[in-house]
Formats: C-alpha cells, structure tokens, sequence
C-alpha cells in the first residue's frame, strides 16, 4: 500500500448525491509530480468529484486513499496536511492581507493557539514565492484584481504543503495569457516539490498542451484517463465532446464548426498567411485543399479532393504588409483579406 | 518569469501596506482607556466624588469619606463593572455573529437574537414562570428567579440563533439574512405585546422599564450570575479564534483546512446566546454596541485576525459602554437619557460608514 509516488488514488469510488450517483466506478490515480487535467461537458460531475476527493462530501461508495491512509479513517486536520483545495467562489476578505491569508494555510500545522513557528513561517515564504504572490504579501485581499486574488488564494494552498493539490477551474476568471501562464505554473508547481496537481478546467485546448495526464469525464458518467495524446488519436475526446454541429479536428488539436462547405480553395504562398487566410476562409464555408506551401493547412474533412478546387488564394508577405491575389470562376481580384472576403462573398 | 509563475506579478505596482499599529501595543491603550473610563465612570454622577476617591477604590485603597465610600461601593461600582461586562459581552457576540453568518451587519440586534431574549425575559417576567412569587424584575435580590430570568433570555436567544443559522445555510444574500432576522425580532416583539396585554400592572411596569435598557438596575448580589455569563461566554470564544480565522474564508474552505464545522457551530452558537442573553437579561436590550465595536476593532487593528480582535473586542465594547453609560448621566440633575439612544447616537453612524463605504467599493 506504501506508495510515495502515489499522493492521491480511487478504488471503486463513486461519488454523487443520495440516490444519484454521478460518476462510479473509478479506479484512478494522481502520481507525484504530475499535472492532470480534469476535463468533462458542464454538470458532468466534475466539481464532484473533486469536493469528494478533497473530502467536502462523502463518497456513495469505494476508498480515497491518501498516500498510504484511507482518507475515511483519517482526521480531518491530518487529510488537510495532506490535501488542498483552490476553489472558484469569489469571496470577500476584508482586512486580510496576502499574507495572513497564506498564514491560514498552516491551520492544519499548528496547535490550538495558532500560533506560527519558524517552520510554518518558511513554508508562507515558500508558498508565497510559488505562486508569484510574494509582491502582493502587504496588501489587503480586498484590494486585488481577480489575477492576483487566484494567486494569493494559490499560496494560501501551497503554505499548507499538501501532497495533493486540487484546483476547481483556476484560470476561469483570466485573460488567455494569463491562462497559458497558470496552466504553466501548475505544471511547474507539480515538478518542483513532487506534488501531484489536479485541476478541474474548460479549456481543452490549454489542458491538452500542458497536462502530463487527462481525466476525461463523460455525459454518462465514465471516467476515461490517459495522455492527451492517446486521447486525441483514439476519438475519446471527439467522443466527449463533440456536440452538434462542433467537432473535435484529430488533425489540428481543434474544435470546428462544421457548416458544409461548399466551397474550396487552393491557397499557396506564405505558410503564417495561408494558415490565418485558411481560417477566414473556413468562417465563409469555404474549405482549404492543400497547395504547395501550405503544409498543415488540409484541415477540411477531405470532401474536397486535393488538386480540385473552385478558387485560388495567392497569399504573400510584400513589402506594404501582406497581400491577397485570387481567382474564383472568372473573377480576379487582388487586395487586402477584407476585401477578398468580401469578393468571395458576392 | 520564475518568480511569478501565474501571469506577470506587476499587474499594479507593490504598494505598501497601510501601516498596522502593533497588536499588544493597540491593546495596552484600549486597556488603559477603559481603566480611565472606569475612574470617570465612579467619579461622575449626581454627588460629586473626586478623581482620586475612584481611582483609590479601583485599585483597592481606603477610601477617607465613608459617604463616597457608599456611593462608589453600593451605587456606582455595580453599575460600572455591569456596563463593562455588558459592552464586553455584546462586542464580542456581535463578532462571533459577523464572522459565522459572513456578514458585516450582524449582531446581537440586527439579527433578532436581543430580541428573542427580550421574549424569554418577557416569559419569565410577565407570564411568571416563577408563579405568583415574582414581584417584578428589578426588585429580585436573590438569586434563585434571577437566574431563571436569566436563563429563559438564553434560551430565548439560543432559539432565535438556531432560527438565523437554520435559513442562513439556504440563504446567500447578506441583507435577506438581516430583513429574516429583522422579522424573527418582530414576531418575538409580537409575542411580548400580547404578553403584557395578559399581565398585571405592576409587573408590566417593570418590564417597561427594564425594556429601555439601563446598566443602573444591577446589584451586587446579581453581578456575579452576569459575570460568570459573559466569562464563559467570552472564553468559549477564545477557544474558537483559529477556526474562526479559517471561517473567514467560508465554510468549505474552513473544513478543506481541517476545521470540525459541527463543533464551532454549536460552540458559537452557545457563546453567542449566552452572551447576548445573560446581557440583555440584566440590562435590557441594548443597540448598536454588538454591531460597531468589532467594526471600531477592525479599523484601528487593520486586521481581521480573530486572536487580536477578541481581546480588542472585550476591551473596546466594555470602554465604549462605560462611555455610553457616562453620555446618558450628561445631563446631570438627577435627570438621565435613555442608554438606547446614546448607543443609537454612537452606533447607528458606524453602521452608515461601512454601508457608504462597502458601496463605494463595489462601485470602483
């Protein structure tokens, strides 16, 4: 049972509601120093699950095994030295600086009194640097951008030195770099004290670039974990997902929206311009065919055979910026991406 | 980039923090304000009894005149020490009601709780719990139906706690939770109404009278039932000031960091009631107090660190009481305000404050 490599590990454990169950039967682990990426549709059972891992709410069945104890038979403030939990829920802290919010972490560390030692004062200081929180230490909580609250929220976490880290949607509430930059320093903070990370997110896109491992949470409640890779290639994600007229693309990693294309278009020229242009036009319901110099952009669904196509894109980088010629029927045009969208159009 | 791994750290440039007055320093001042106050609280009154004389018999030494000795024992004594228990008792309720309901505006009046205890002394006093052998409440000089008076207020308070804790788990909204407790007040307060209508005048009377509010009705022979009251009350609070600190985060939060939620439910549940009860019990219900002192706390502390706001509470609550108790003797010439309004005087701007202020922030 001893298993260092293993913070956090399911035996047949289910998890929902009294007389609902929302998830079953999952026999899943987090292994130290790994990033895993809980993925799933809204209300697929997601935050569930990670209430019931970070014991918010009882298990309908199975074990939760934390390290080498069973969570069930652990105290609370035992599970807490082991265990964190960032949540969504925006909340106001008033007076409370960085700081005293990291302080907090340490609860499960320290006597009746609360009272900090030397011990708990390095691991604010650490937990504080971790999460890029340390310039913000002196100011009060209630005086934060939402960035920099998930940040102070984050050392709060880390200074309670769990081996577990559970995080409920942290990027929802930032810009997409700053969502890159966190997904980033969750996979740092995986590698850098041998924790094991879990987050729970929307962002496919993100969770497949960083995550070392996906749990894949289904409408019907299974639980599919592997690398995003294996994911991607064997149609679990498409499966997962695919909803309507949107489908997971195998080849680009992206979800697409497929009108029917009516149209293609050869496009030829400079590859960041052809690969932007390919786009647009697949927003008009026209799909790219590869030409030569646009490698990776034959991501239509192959309906328009290779070589055939009804217009031709000439794309190229001059020295005013980049220009557009085309040619559809027996129209030509040349000019700038607007216009030729517009051209197309008529 | 290694430093700040979420997003760049200097999305505002560090400012720093407001300076924090030192937590023990803060304390030693609020200590030595309530002991001044307690001097000026002995020395003031309708006899004129100098300085010295009141500082002399709160530190113990004789005091020369046997009249002053009389006053300041038998009159002024009790009513100090009854409204520094009181101020202390509310103050420190009225904390444990903003940090368990979340809510800035809670507090032993706001919610009702006073209320509900004004029902259990009404019970006590009007319906005669204690058969026909009550001669009225401020006339009780043992202690027998003294502590039963005392005891159904707590237990009136505790009922309207357990109403307040019961809907404030289905309810998000701050001021819902207030216009609820508001109402549970209103329905106690209806209950009494029909109460007096059904009781003789004598015992109304003193029920009227008692209802204003006053430090002044308290002898020797009951302060030490108030005592023990805010004592225990007062230390139960002290055991909860680390989960309390963790409970500023919410209740998950609170229990993913190892906090037991039954047990300081029910421990600050029975703090609350029995502080808020015993209190009104001997002193009417009395405004404001429970509501601005840990609000006055937090200001001048610049924290919200429960293991320093607990004792700045008890000191500050039971200095700005003696204060209030001072203001209400102002007139002078035997002639005396009501302890509600001058604690509405001080308390109801301090409430204004932090609506005006929490307003202007949210619209920033």
């Amino acid at each position: 049972m001893t298993n260092r490599a293993v913070p956090l590990r399911t035996e047949a454990l289910a998890v929902g509601y009294p007389g609902r169950a929302v998830l079953s039967g999952l026999d899943v682990e987090l292994r130290a120093g790994e990033l895993v990426c809980l993925l799933g549709p809204n209300g697929a059972g997601k935050s569930t699950l990670l209430r019931t891992l970070a014991g918010l709410q009882p298990p309908l069945a199975g074990r939760i095994w934390l390290e080498d104890r069973d969570a069930a038979t652990l105290p609370a403030a035992a599970r807490a030295r082991r265990l964190a939990i960032v949540l969504t829920e925006r909340m106001e802290l008033g007076h409370l600086t960085v700081e005293d919010l990291a302080a907090l972490g340490r609860y499960p560390h320290t006597g009746w009194s609360g009272r900090l030692g030397d011990e708990d004062r390095e691991a604010i200081r650490r937990g504080l640097e971790e999460a890029g929180a340390w310039e913000l230490r002196l100011r009060p909580c209630d005086e934060l951008s939402d960035g920099e609250k998930q940040r102070a929220m984050l050392a709060r976490a880390l200074a309670q030195d769990p081996v577990a880290l559970l995080l409920d949607e942290p990027t929802a509430f930032l810009d997409l770099p700053r969502r890159v930059g966190a997904m980033r320093a969750l996979r740092r903070l995986a590698r850098m004290r041998g924790r094991a990370v879990l987050v729970s997110t929307h962002d496919l896109d993100l969770a497949l670039r960083a995550a070392d491992r996906l749990w894949l949470v289904s409408a019907e409640g299974a639980l599919r974990s592997g690398l995003p890779e294996e994911l991607a290639i064997s149609g679990a994600i498409g499966g997962t997902f695919d909803q309507g007229d949107v489908a997971f693309d195998r080849a680009t990693g992206e979800f697409r929206i497929h009108g029917e294309a009516a149209r293609s278009a050869r496009l030829q020229g400079d590859p960041d311009i052809v690969f932007w242009t390919a786009r647009a036009l697949e927003r008009e319901g026209i799909a790219a065919v590869s030409g030569a110099g646009a490698a990776g952009t034959a991501a239509g669904d192959g309906s328009a055979g290779a070589g055939t196509a009804d217009i031709e894109v000439r794309a190229e980088r001059g020295s005013a910026g980049p220009s557009w010629m085309w040619r559809a029927g027996g129209a030509e045009g040349r000019g700038s991406l607007e216009e030729m969208l517009r051209a197309l159009r008529a | 980039m290694m430093g700040n791994p979420i997003g760049p750290a200097q999305e505002r440039p560090p400012i720093q923090a407001a300076a924090r007055l030192p937590a023990w320093a803060g304390l030693v001042v609020l200590a030595v304000l309530l002991a001044a106050l307690l001097i000026l609280g002995l020395a003031c009154g309708s006899v004129h009894v100098p300085i010295h004389a009141a500082a002399s018999i709160l530190f113990g030494r004789p005091v020369g005149d046997p009249v002053w000795r009389d006053i300041l024992w038998q009159l002024r004594m009790p009513r100090c020490l009854t409204a520094a228990l009181a101020g202390s008792g509310l103050a420190v309720s009225g904390l444990l009601m903003q940090t368990l309901f979340r809510n800035p505006l809670a507090g032993p009046y706001s919610l009702g709780i006073s209320a509900g205890a004004t029902l259990g002394v009404a019970l006590a006093v009007l319906a005669g719990a204690g058969a026909g052998a009550l001669p009225g409440l401020p006339a009780l000089s043992h202690l027998g139906p003294q502590l039963g008076t005392a005891g159904s207020a707590v237990a009136g308070a505790a009922a309207v706690m357990l109403l307040v804790l019961a809907v404030s788990r289905r309810i998000r909204s701050n001021s819902t939770l207030l216009i609820l407790g508001l109402m549970f007040g209103q329905i106690a307060g209806g209950l009494v109404a029909v109460l007096q209508a059904f009781s003789d005048s004598e015992r109304l009377r003193a029920f009227t009278f008692w209802g204003f509010g006053s430090y002044a009705g308290v002898t020797w022979a009951q302060l030490p039932a108030l005592g023990i009251a805010t004592g225990l009350g007062i230390l139960m609070a002290a055991f909860c000031a680390k989960p309390l600190n963790a409970l500023l985060l919410g209740w998950t939060y609170a229990r993913s960091l190892g906090v037991n939620a039954g047990r300081l439910r029910a421990m600050l549940l029975a703090s609350t009631s029995l502080l808020a009860g015993a209190v009104t019990a001997f002193c009417g219900p009395v405004a404001f107090l429970g509501l601005a002192v840990p609000h006055l706390c937090r200001g001048m502390f610049r924290t919200a660190d429960h293991r320093v706001l607990l004792p700045a509470c008890v000191l500050l609550g039971a200095a700005l009481s003696l204060a209030s108790d001072l203001a209400c003797r102002l007139p002078g010439g035997g002639r005396t305000l009501p302890l509600n309004a001058v604690t509405a005087l001080v308390g109801a701007p301090v409430v204004i404050a932090i609506l005006v202020r929490r307003r202007a922030a949210r619209d920033e």
